[in-house]
C-alpha cells in the first residue's frame, strides 16, 4: 500500500511538469500579446519596451519556462502583468472561494443523487422511476448558466430571499452550490440507478432477501455498498469537472474563484496568472485521482495495491 | 378666436408658471448628507494605482481617491484642480501651477509642492513599469531621469510649499491636457514602497481607501478632511466587481445598484420598455468613435475611391437606430465627439448609396467584391459590423463577419493584416494627438495604426503639430490634418457610442463628462 502510494506520487510529478510545459507552450503559441492588450488604447514604444523588460518577456521562451518553474518551486508564482500582484495571494484567495462552493456543491450532489438514483432503482419501471430520472435528466442537459440565471431570478429578483450575486455570508453561497451541484447530482443518480440494478439481480441479494433481512438493510447495507465501485469513480471525476464548471457558476453570481480569474487572464495573456492556475489545479487533480484511487481498497476488499 | 387664444394662452401661462414653481422648488432642494453609493462592474478593476489607471472603469474608481493639477469640465475643456491657476511663459516652454494651500492626503498630511514633484517622478520612473510612463515625455529631463542618468527630472522644480514650475524640452500643445489624466494623480510617498509598488491608495480625493478585495469589490469611505468645503456628500462607495450585465439589471431593479452602466442594447430596452425605469436612463455624450479601418495597403481598400464609396454606403443613421438601438448618434467624423467640437469639422460622407456604386463602378468593382472584417464579440460592436455588413451588401460588397477572441484579434489587427476591421478609437483627455499620432501616423504601424495608413504630408503635419504651443496654431494644424483624413477615408466612422447609464431616482448630482474619468460622484447625493 505505502509503495504503491509513493509510485503514484513519483509518477505525478512529470505528469504535473508535462502539464505545466503544455500550458505554457499554448500561451505562447496563442495569438495575442500580453503588452499590446495591457497598453490597449496607446502603444508609446518606450512604454511598451519598458513593459517587456519588466514582465522578462524578452527572456528566451525557455528561461522564461524555467525562471517560473524554479520560482514555483519556492512558492514564488511572479506578479500578474495586470493586476500587479502576486499570483500566489491571488491564487490564495480565489482558490478557497471554489473550493468552498464546489464542496457544498459536490455534498449537495451526493446527497441528492445517491438517495434518488436508489429510489429509482427500488421502484424500478414504475412512475416514480421515470419522473426522477427525467429529473436527473434534466439536472444534466440543462445548461449552467441557463440553472444560474433561472435561480437568481426567481430565487434572487422575484422572491428576494437570496443576494444577487456577491461573496461573503452562507447566503450567497445557497445559488451558486446548488447550480453547480444540479448536474453531478443528476449524473449520480443515473449511474447509483444503473449500478443498483445490477446489483439487485445478484445472487447474494436474493440470499439476504431469503434469509429474511428487512429490504431497508438489503438495500442500503448489502446492494448500495456494492454498488460504490463506479459510483466513486464518477464522484472522483466529478471533482475536476466542478472544478471547470464553476467558470460559468462564478461568472453569474459574481463569486470570486479560480474559475473567473483563469478565464480573465487567459483572455489577457496574462502569463502568470494562468500557469499558477494550472499549476494548481493539476496538482489538485493528481490528488484527488490518486485518493479515490485508495479510496477502492477501503470499499470493496477484493482491490488490493499489493 | 381672439378670445379663445386669450384663454389658451392664460392656461399655458398658468400651467408653466405651476412648473415653473413646481421645478424650483424642486431645485431649492439642499443636498443630503449620508448614504452608500452602490455601483457595480462587468469585469475587476484589476488596480487602484493611478500610474496604471488607463482605461475608464480604472479611471473612474481612482479618481475618487485622488486629485490631479487641473481636471476635465463638461465640455471636455481644462479646469483647475489642485492648482487654483497656472502661468505659461511667452514661448510655452515653462508652466507655472499655483496649488490650493489646504489641501491634505488621506493620511492627515498637507499637500505640497514635493508631492507634486514626487507623483510626477515615481510616473517616470522604469520601476513603477506604470502605463503611463510615456505621459510626461515632453518635460526637460524625463528621459535622463528614466535612463537613470539624473535622480530628478530637471525640469519639475518646486519654487515653494505651494507652487511648481514645469519646463518643457520640447513644445507640447496637449501638455495641460495631459495633466488632467489620472496618471498624473497627485500621490502621497507614504503609500508607496521603496520600489515604488504601491501599498495603499492615499490620495487627496473625496473618498478614501478602506479595501480592495480583487475580483470582490472597492470600498471607499468619506475623507471628512476633504480639500473643496462641504463634500462629498456620499457616506461611503461601494463598487461590486465581475458583476454580470443581467445581474446588474436586476439588482438595480431591486434597488441593490444606484448606477449601473448599460452597454448592451437588450437590456436598455428591456429597462425603457418599463415606465418605471424608463426616466432612470441616461445618455452622455461618449469618449470614442466607432470605425472600420480601411487598409491603406491591401486590395482593394488600397484604392480611395473604394474607400470613400464605403463611407457614402453605410446608412449611419439606420445603424444607430435600428442596430444598436440608439446607444450612440451617427459619426460624420473620424474624431471623437470632443475632439470634432474643438475643430471646424463639417459632417462628411452623408448615405449616398448611388455615388457609392458609381466610385465602385469607377474603381473596377462594379461587380462588388468580397471582404472578411474581424470584431471582437462585445455586443454593440458585433451589432455595428453586422449594420454596416447589411448596409455594404446593397452597394455589392459582401462582409464576411468573423467574431475573434479580442486578444486574437487584438494581434490581428494590430500587424495591419485585416483588408477591414471593426474599431473603437478613444480618447481620454480630448487631445487630437491621441487619435491622430496615435492611431494614424505611420510610425504606428504595425500597431494601432490599424489601416496601415501612409502619408508623409500627414505625419508632417501631426509631429509639427503635438510640438505647437501656440494654441490657435495647433487647432489650425490638426484642422489640417482632419481635413486629409477625411479626403483620404483610412477610416470609415459609423456612430459615437454615447455612455448609457441607469441612475436611481434618489441619486442626485452625478456628473458625467466626454473625456475619462467618464463620471464624477464627489457631488452625488441622495434624497433618502
Amino acid at each position: 500500500m505505502k509503495e504503491h502510494l509513493i509510485k503514484r506520487l513519483i509518477v505525478s510529478i512529470p505528469t504535473i511538469i508535462g502539464i505545466t510545459i503544455v500550458a505554457f507552450l499554448l500561451m505562447y503559441v496563442l495569438p495575442g500579446d500580453p503588452v499590446d492588450i495591457l497598453m490597449a488604447e496607446r502603444l508609446d514604444p518606450d512604454t511598451e519596451a519598458m513593459l517587456r523588460e519588466e514582465m522578462g518577456l524578452d527572456d528566451p521562451l525557455h528561461q522564461q519556462y524555467l525562471t517560473f518553474i524554479t520560482n514555483a518551486l519556492q512558492g514564488d508564482f511572479g506578479r500578474s502583468y495586470h493586476t500587479r500582484q502576486p499570483v500566489g495571494e491571488m491564487l490564495g484567495r480565489a482558490l478557497p472561494a471554489t473550493i468552498q462552493v464546489s464542496v457544498w456543491a459536490y455534498l449537495l450532489s451526493i446527497a441528492i443523487g445517491i438517495p434518488l438514483g436508489t429510489y429509482a432503482a427500488v421502484r424500478h419501471k414504475s412512475w416514480a422511476d421515470t419522473g426522477t430520472m427525467f429529473l436527473a435528466l434534466l439536472g444534466i442537459c440543462a445548461p449552467p448558466f441557463v440553472v444560474a440565471l433561472f435561480f437568481l431570478y426567481m430565487l434572487g429578483y422575484q422572491v428576494q430571499i437570496f443576494p444577487l450575486g456577491g461573496y461573503g455570508t452562507w447566503m450567497h453561497m445557497v445559488l451558486p452550490a446548488i447550480t453547480l451541484g444540479v448536474r453531478p447530482a443528476g449524473m449520480l443518480a443515473r449511474i447509483t440507478r444503473s449500478g443498483m440494478l445490477e446489483v439487485l439481480r445478484e445472487d447474494y441479494v436474493r440470499t439476504a432477501r431469503s434469509k429474511g433481512l428487512g429490504e431497508k438493510i438489503v438495500i442500503w447495507r448489502h446492494a448500495l455498498r456494492n454498488t460504490m465501485i463506479p459510483v466513486i469513480t464518477v464522484m472522483g471525476t466529478q471533482i475536476s469537472g466542478l472544478l471547470s464548471g464553476s467558470v460559468v457558476v462564478e461568472a453569474v453570481f459574481a463569486w470570486p474563484g479560480i474559475g473567473h480569474m483563469s478565464v480573465e487572464a487567459i483572455q489577457a495573456r496574462d502569463f502568470p496568472v494562468v500557469q499558477g492556475v494550472v499549476l494548481v489545479s493539476a496538482i489538485i487533480v493528481v490528488v484527488i485521482n490518486l485518493l479515490v484511487d485508495l479510496s477502492y481498497g477501503a470499499i470493496d476488499p477484493r482491490v488490493r495495491y499489493d | 378666436m381672439k378670445m379663445q387664444f386669450a384663454k389658451h394662452f392664460g392656461i399655458t401661462a398658468m400651467a408653466l408658471v405651476l412648473l415653473l414653481a413646481l421645478n424650483s422648488g424642486g431645485m431649492a432642494e439642499e443636498p443630503q448628507y449620508g448614504g452608500t453609493f452602490h455601483w457595480a462592474m462587468i469585469r475587476d478593476v484589476g488596480s487602484v494605482d493611478p500610474a496604471d489607471a488607463h482605461a475608464t472603469f480604472r479611471i473612474n474608481v481612482v479618481n475618487m481617491m485622488f486629485n490631479g493639477l487641473v481636471e476635465f469640465d463638461e465640455d471636455a475643456e481644462v479646469v483647475p484642480d489642485l492648482a487654483h491657476s497656472w502661468d505659461v511663459s511667452e514661448d510655452g516652454m515653462v508652466y507655472t501651477f499655483h496649488l490650493e494651500e489646504d489641501v491634505y492626503f488621506h493620511s492627515g498630511r498637507q499637500m505640497t509642492a514635493e508631492d507634486v514633484k514626487y507623483s510626477f517622478e515615481r510616473l517616470s520612473h522604469p520601476d513603477t513599469a506604470a502605463l503611463g510612463y510615456w505621459l510626461l515625455d515632453s518635460v526637460k529631463g524625463k528621459p535622463e531621469f528614466a535612463d537613470g542618468e539624473a535622480d530628478e527630472i530637471e525640469g519639475i522644480r518646486v519654487i515653494d510649499d505651494h507652487t511648481v514650475e514645469i519646463e518643457l524640452e520640447v513644445g507640447d500643445g496637449g501638455f495641460l491636457r495631459k495633466l488632467g489624466t489620472a496618471y498624473a494623480s497627485i500621490v502621497c510617498h507614504e503609500g508607496i514602497a521603496d520600489d515604488m509598488d504601491l501599498i495603499e491608495p492615499i490620495g487627496t480625493g473625496p473618498f478614501q481607501y478602506v479595501e480592495y478585495e480583487p475580483n470582490e469589490h472597492v470600498k471607499l469611505e468619506r475623507f471628512d478632511n476633504y480639500w473643496e468645503e462641504g463634500l462629498p456628500y456620499l457616506d461611503a462607495v461601494q463598487i461590486d466587481m465581475l458583476v454580470d450585465d443581467s445581474v446588474q439589471m436586476m439588482r438595480f431593479q431591486v434597488g441593490d445598484q444606484d448606477l449601473m452602466d448599460v452597454n448592451d442594447p437588450m437590456i436598455w430596452h428591456t429597462l425603457n420598455a418599463d415606465p418605471e425605469f424608463a426616466e432612470l436612463l441616461h445618455q452622455q455624450q461618449g469618449a470614442s468613435v466607432q470605425v472600420l479601418t480601411l487598409n491603406y495597403q491591401k486590395e482593394p481598400m488600397d484604392d480611395k475611391r473604394v474607400r470613400q464609396a464605403i463611407l457614402y454606403g453605410i446608412d449611419r443613421e439606420r445603424i444607430t437606430e435600428d442596430v444598436i438601438g440608439g446607444l450612440g448618434e451617427p459619426a460624420y467624423t473620424p474624431l471623437p465627439p470632443a475632439i470634432s467640437d474643438m475643430l471646424d469639422i463639417d459632417d462628411a460622407y452623408g448615405y449616398d448609396p448611388e455615388k457609392a456604386m458609381e466610385l465602385l463602378e469607377e474603381a473596377g468593382y462594379e461587380d462588388g467584391f468580397t471582404v472578411e472584417a474581424p470584431t471582437v464579440p462585445t455586443v454593440w460592436q458585433r451589432l455595428t459590423l453586422e449594420g454596416v455588413q447589411a448596409d455594404l451588401d446593397r452597394i455589392g460588397i459582401e462582409v464576411e463577419v468573423q467574431v475573434m477572441e479580442p486578444a486574437a484579434y487584438t494581434e490581428m489587427m494590430n500587424a495591419g493584416e485585416a483588408v477591414m476591421g471593426n474599431m473603437n478609437v478613444g480618447s481620454q483627455m480630448a487631445d487630437p494627438d491621441e487619435v491622430f499620432f496615435e492611431f494614424l501616423h505611420s510610425d504606428r504601424t504595425p500597431g494601432l495604426n490599424r489601416a496601415a495608413y501612409t502619408n508623409p504630408e500627414f505625419d508632417e503635419l501631426i509631429e509639427e503639430a503635438r510640438e505647437t504651443v501656440d494654441e490657435d496654431k495647433w487647432l489650425e494644424l490638426y484642422q489640417e490634418a482632419a481635413e486629409i483624413i477625411i479626403e483620404d477615408a483610412p477610416w470609415a466612422f459609423v456612430h459615437y457610442p454615447y455612455v448609457n447609464r441607469a441612475i436611481a431616482e434618489d441619486l442626485h448630482g452625478i456628473r458625467q463628462f466626454p473625456t475619462r474619468p467618464d463620471l464624477c460622484i464627489k457631488e452625488a447625493w441622495f434624497a433618502r
